[in-house]
């Protein structure tokens, strides 16, 4: 709290003026060499803070992470919907890749007619197959056709090594082990 | 008034602030520590300042408040060393012009001695009053003291520097040496 009556002529002892005199005429030492580069470098150093901690940029760096925190947001939202996806169809996938590929192979199977005495194929439940590919989405996304052509692919392979000699006039021969 | 007129000034290269003000900051900084703790308190008070040099109108006195706040802070670190350290140190960071002759030199030696015979708070007065230029209401708004306080405290330690450096008085009580002094207070 400062008093702004007081005077320094209010002292009560005015012989003090030869002392002060005294006192005055010797002055503080100049700075030490290089204390004035340390408080440049520290203002240079604390004014780039300030800069990057400005509002400007900061506002900036606040949209920045909200954009990039949306983004990844969506693209969890659509990992775990096609993973969703892809869990729905594994249960079926083998069946259903397996009816698929036996429909595809329908118009080359109608095409080679199997040798004379041949018993006729049996094919896999083709209501089922169908009343899936119903319920299944119209575009199946790539992950769960990758999961469901392994897995099905890998059965498709025991069934041919199972009955291979029945089956062997209907497959190419590459799918032959 | 001093403030009046800083407010009126354009702004300034930090760097003459720094001739202007450093000297009398880092003696008084030599205080509270050695020569290397006072640098380190001129450069953190005057960063502060320089960061905050919108809002403040007496340049001397905030910084001194600056140094003081700092030091009172790493009070706790200071030990006999540094009072050892601190008063070399005090003795060297008063000077003479540099054209004054050796006698000068003595001169200065002796009143630093004397200065630092004087209890903390008569000293501290002493140093913001005659070379840092503060008035004595602006020493009590540093030192958080009241002003009737600190004039005691200044009347007190007049007398006792005069009792010390009698023999650098003329027999008139002037000093034998022509003053300099670089600021006139308020």
């Amino acid at each position: 709290m400062t008093n702004p009556h007081l005077n320094d002529d209010d002292l009560p002892d005015r012989s003090g003026e030869s002392i002060e005199a005294l006192l005055g005429s010797v002055r503080p030492a100049p700075l030490p060499a290089g204390l004035a580069d340390r408080i440049a470098d520290e203002l240079a150093e604390k004014t780039d803070r300030v800069r990057s901690t400005s509002p400007a940029s900061s506002l900036w760096r606040r949209a920045a992470a909200t954009a990039a925190a949306v983004a990844a947001v969506i693209v969890c939202a659509a990992l775990v919907g096609r993973l969703h996806d892809a869990g729905g169809e594994g249960d079926r996938a083998p069946e259903r890749t397996l009816a698929r590929d036996a429909e595809a192979d329908a118009p080359s199977r109608a095409r080679v007619s199997p040798p004379a005495g041949t018993p006729p194929i049996e094919t896999t439940s083709a209501g089922r197959d169908v009343a899936d590919r119903q319920a299944a989405p119209p575009v199946a996304s790539l992950v769960s056709y990758r999961s469901a052509w392994r897995q099905s692919a890998a059965r498709f392979d025991a069934l041919i090594e199972a009955d291979a000699d029945r089956l062997l006039p209907y497959v190419p021969s590459q799918r032959v082990r | 008034m001093r403030t009046e007129d800083q407010a009126a000034e354009t702004p300034r290269d930090w760097r003459s602030l720094l001739d202007e003000y450093g000297p009398g900051l880092r003696l008084y900084a030599l205080r509270f520590g050695d020569a290397a703790r006072a640098d380190d308190l001129v450069q953190e008070a005057f960063v502060r300042f320089w960061r905050h040099r919108e809002e403040v109108g007496n340049v001397p006195a905030y910084l001194a408040r600056c140094v003081r706040t700092a030091a009172i802070d790493r009070a706790r670190e200071c030990n006999s060393r540094n009072r050892r350290e601190r008063q070399r140190d005090t003795r060297a960071a008063l000077v003479t012009p540099p054209e004054g002759p050796i006698v000068a030199a003595e001169r200065a030696a002796a009143i630093a001695n004397a200065v630092d015979r004087l209890p903390a708070e008569q000293a501290e007065v002493v140093t913001l009053k005659i070379w840092s230029g503060l008035t004595l209401a602006e020493i009590a708004d540093v030192t958080d003291s009241l002003p009737g306080t600190v004039a005691s405290r200044y009347r007190l330690a007049l007398g006792r520097l005069r009792d010390s450096l009698r023999p650098l008085l003329s027999e008139n009580g002037a000093p034998r040496a022509r003053p300099q002094s670089d600021r006139s207070d308020a």
